[in-house]
């Protein structure tokens, strides 16, 4: 319980500040990430596999917007679990975690951005082929012998139109939730006032209810009705379950990168990352409790409507992926992190986190590309994949460090009413 | 020592930046030790002896009734051809879920350093205890020949010359159930060491201080005792906090692991869970507010752990509603007949009273936890708390009964109704439950004195710290 009273700097003090080199990097970012992204598309629709599904051909565009959905939800997800960890500290009235929560604010802000890289999924829906999601394609009920009247029930879910207002609302409940909070944050930076924490406390509650049904909602329909006839009522948890580990490695990972660079070197100290590498334990074994018992009841019961999804991920190389999931995401992680000398390590835990973020591209990649077909990818699909990616996340963490330049944000609530508590904060 | 704070004080409003205390009034070290060890000191009070009489007589009743099942057989049960399983498992998973509270306290909020569950975490894990015991009492005597229940024991019996059916969920419930009890204790206990200390150490007839003093292992309060005792305590919490999820996991898993419809859905584990802390905080809360003001012990207990405890109720309460709804959805999204069927049937089927009391009770009361006179008025959280067991109670009899009443063969449909033993076990259930809840109110110390004086120290450090 020993509380050292600390007087935190100065609010102008420039070790808040972006430092300069990491803002020069914004607009390279953003142009690199842009020719990857193209190069990636142009490589995925020359290079990209076809298959076969059910009679079906599936073509070098399906696998290319799907690689780009799995693009674009590994860096949403990341948005989306942070936007979690603001209004869940909030909620709590967390004190420890002041010093970072901004981090999370900045990646939770980028969720109105990336909702613009969502268009080219809705527009693929629009083509009613199938391309991506197979039921905008309305003759799959057919082709997979539905019964007319349980393919006309789906199609009342699975629709474009209504498809796309759904995704609107979800991207517009998230954007508003994200820049309402970003905005009440900066405004304490410059008054810190109390009200302001009162207001962001006072809303959190309707907040999080917002958010647990926009992201189960969002999950169902944008990556499990790829298989349009399985469903899982975990699979909202499942998604959030991966999205919230992400999150925590993506604020790990930066705050040990701005630190490296400089910044907010003496507010962050070895006991946040403590806590950070707390938490990513948590929440690799939340996971796999999460992925576990959504497969150990349907593998258990075994229902022909329901095995559907993990028939599919145990065959040919999909298997091999399964199972390595279960060491990779799991067994490793979670003896990694096990030990309080590996969480007392920032370097530890930044390592740590760079890897998880790289399984969680694998798991991401596992959940959607299964559903195009057998094939992994192929050298080319692979490579045009990981391109998308890397190319999405270049203009993701260009367009962060730009906006953050231009705006001139600070990378620490500078005048939080609990900043003192949390630069004080130890371990037990 | 004394830290002046004003008598009245709303501890449940916290400026930012500042830190309500969570001991009140002009307490001190020696005013907690008196306030927690006199309950166990002085003769009981007539609301005990009047309390204790009715419980004991409801848990002999229990027994009674007990021995009766076990003399005749589970006919006495309303249980049939369908609903095989009817109120014993019902009240099984009724109990399980009570005792998750106590738990979440002591391991989970110790590992988030929630300071306040000192002054709830003893009564808390008490409860857990209790409930497991009541909990366990169903399926044992479910299995109709309960002399016979040791052949669940992983053993390789000379009788029967095989092993335990490892692939039954039941049988992992057994593991589960009896794991989770065990570690339970064991960390009631340990925790109680130092305040049976105190209570050996005030003892002033021989054989109190004999029996306490057994119980308190030697303690003597060294640095060296201290030392282990807070390493274990970490220990055990740390074993334990995986162990509060595992349990009704495992019980959904009883249900979900099977084709009935209903029953088969993969979100089970996280939403028993959840609707376990739910029930569990509101029996805490059903008990503790009663038991506060009989023992007078609102500077302890104060209207701030009540708000918290009312807060969780409404967090879990909602992830419950959230599961419901989901389940709902995806009877329809997965345009699968049967599944379909079974939650129509539930809504809107012979059982439709009970899904709407459920529906009540689970979703809508703890919404009026929106509103603060709701959390920190005391009788109108022990209201709300009531409707959230009655609710949590006929969740399990929703999820069971009409499930297996109207499942895939309509020829064999049945309407399950329970019969006067169904009733006296679940009442006689709550006369056990009570009555060893009272025993430990007048035996054991209620309230965790040494960590509240942790708690009280670290007030006192951070006030005048900020001087």
């Amino acid at each position: 319980m020993a509380h050292h009273t600390h007087h935190p700097k100065s609010a102008d003090d420039p070790s808040f500040k972006l430092p300069e080199s990491l803002a020069a990097l914004g607009v390279p970012l953003v142009g690199i990430g842009g020719v990857l992204l193209a190069i990636g598309l142009i490589m995925g629709l020359l290079f990209g596999p076809t298959s076969e599904v059910h009679g079906q051909t599936r073509g070098p565009w399906s696998f290319t917007l799907s690689a780009y959905l799995v693009a674009f939800t590994f860096c949403f997800s990341i948005s989306l679990g942070c936007l979690f960890f603001v209004l869940i500290q909030h909620l709590c009235r967390a004190g420890w975690s002041v010093v970072i929560r901004r981090v999370a604010e900045l990646f939770m802000i980028a969720i109105p951005a990336l909702s613009i890289l969502f268009i080219p999924i809705l527009l693929s829906v629009w083509s009613d082929s199938g391309v991506l999601f197979r039921w905008s394609d309305a003759s799959f009920g057919d082709h997979h012998g539905i019964p007319q009247l349980v393919w006309a029930e789906k199609l009342r879910y699975l629709n474009s139109g209504w498809f796309t207002l759904r995704s609107v609302i979800y991207l517009v409940l998230l954007s508003g939730l994200a820049i309402y909070y970003f905005k009440l944050s900066r405004l304490q930076d410059e008054t810190g006032a109390l009200s302001l924490t009162e207001r962001m406390q006072a809303r959190s509650g309707p907040a999080v209810m917002v958010f647990s049904l926009v992201t189960t909602f969002a999950a169902f329909d944008w990556l499990m009705s790829l298989a349009p006839m399985w469903f899982s009522t975990m699979f909202g948890v499942y998604f959030f379950a991966g999205s919230i580990l992400a999150a925590h490695c993506a604020i790990a990972a930066t705050t040990y990168l701005l630190q490296s660079r400089g910044a907010i070197r003496d507010e962050v100290t070895v006991e946040h990352y403590h806590d950070l590498g707390k938490f990513l334990f948590g929440f690799v074994t939340f996971w796999t409790y999460i992925a576990f018992s959504q497969f150990m009841l349907i593998w258990y019961a075994n229902i022909p409507e329901e095995t559907e999804w993990f028939y599919t991920r145990l065959q040919g190389n999909w298997q091999t992926l399964s199972y390595a999931l279960i060491f990779f995401h799991w067994m490793f992680p979670f003896l990694g992190l096990l030990s309080r000398h590996v969480r007392r390590r920032p370097n530890l835990v930044f390592a740590w986190s760079i890897y998880l973020l790289v399984v969680h591209f694998v798991e991401l990649y596992w959940i959607v590309m299964p559903e195009f077909g057998k094939t992994l990818g192929g050298f080319g699909g692979l490579l045009a994949a990981a391109l998308l990616t890397l190319g999405m996340l270049g203009l993701y963490t260009g367009g962060l460090l730009w906006f953050i330049r231009c705006k001139q944000i600070k990378v620490l609530a500078v005048r939080d009413p609990r900043l003192p508590e949390s630069l004080a904060f130890e371990n037990l | 020592m004394s830290l002046a704070i004003p008598q009245g004080l709303d501890n449940t409003v916290e400026r930012p930046g500042e830190r309500a205390p969570l001991v009140l009034g002009d307490s001190t070290y020696h005013t907690i030790t008196e306030s927690v060890s006199q309950i166990a000191e002085r003769p009981p009070s007539p609301a005990w002896v009047i309390g204790f009489l009715i419980s004991a007589t409801l848990a002999s009743w229990f027994g009674i009734c007990i021995a009766y099942l076990i003399y005749t057989g589970v006919g006495v049960w309303g249980n049939m051809n369908p609903v095989f399983w009817g109120w014993p498992i019902v009240n099984f998973v009724f109990w399980v879920g009570i005792g998750h509270a106590g738990t979440l306290i002591s391991a989970i909020l110790y590992l988030f350093r929630q300071d306040w569950r000192t002054s709830i975490n003893r009564a808390a894990e008490a409860m857990t205890i209790f409930a497991v015991i009541c909990a366990g009492t169903f399926p044992g005597i479910h299995v109709g020949r309960a002399w016979l229940a040791f052949w669940l024991a992983p053993y390789p019996s000379l009788n029967l010359w095989m092993w335990p059916q490892f692939r039954s969920p039941l049988l992992w419930d057994v593991f589960a159930v009896s794991t989770y009890g065990t570690v339970s204790l064991l960390f009631w206990y340990m925790g109680m060491i130092p305040d049976l200390a105190t209570f050996r150490d005030r003892s002033k007839n021989k054989w109190r201080r004999m029996a306490y003093g057994i119980l308190a292992l030697g303690w003597t309060g060294s640095s060296r005792h201290w030392m282990r005792y807070e390493k274990a305590y970490a220990l055990l919490a740390a074993l334990a906090a995986p162990l509060v999820l595992s349990v009704h996991t495992i019980v959904s898993f009883d249900f979900a692991v099977s084709q009935v419809p209903g029953w088969h859905t993969t979100i089970f584990p996280p939403y028993f869970v959840a609707g376990a802390i739910f029930s569990g905080f509101a029996m805490v809360l059903t008990l503790m507010i009663p038991a506060r003001s009989i023992f007078s012990l609102e500077k302890l207990i104060t209207v701030r752990h009540l708000e918290n405890m009312c807060k969780i109720i409404l967090a879990t309460g909602t992830i419950v509603g959230l599961a419901y709804g989901t389940e709902f959805f995806i009877a329809w999204y997965g345009q699968v007949t049967e599944e379909k069927f079974a939650f129509v049937n539930r809504a809107f089927g012979p059982y439709w009273w009970a899904y709407w009391t459920m529906v009540t009770c689970n979703v809508i009361s703890p919404q009026l936890f929106w509103f603060k006179a709701n959390r920190t008025i005391p009788w109108r959280i022990v209201v709300i708390s009531i409707f959230v067991n009655i609710g949590m109670w006929f969740e399990r009899f929703v999820i069971v009964v009409t499930s297996l009443s109207r499942d895939y063969l309509p020829s064999s449909w049945g309407y399950f109704s329970p019969t006067w033993v169904d009733w006296s076990m679940l009442v006689g259930s709550f006369g056990l439950f009570f009555t060893l809840f009272l025993l430990f109110c007048r035996f054991m110390p209620v309230i965790n004195m040494a960590e509240v004086k942790a708690t009280l120290a670290g007030q006192i450090h951070h006030h005048h710290g900020n001087h």
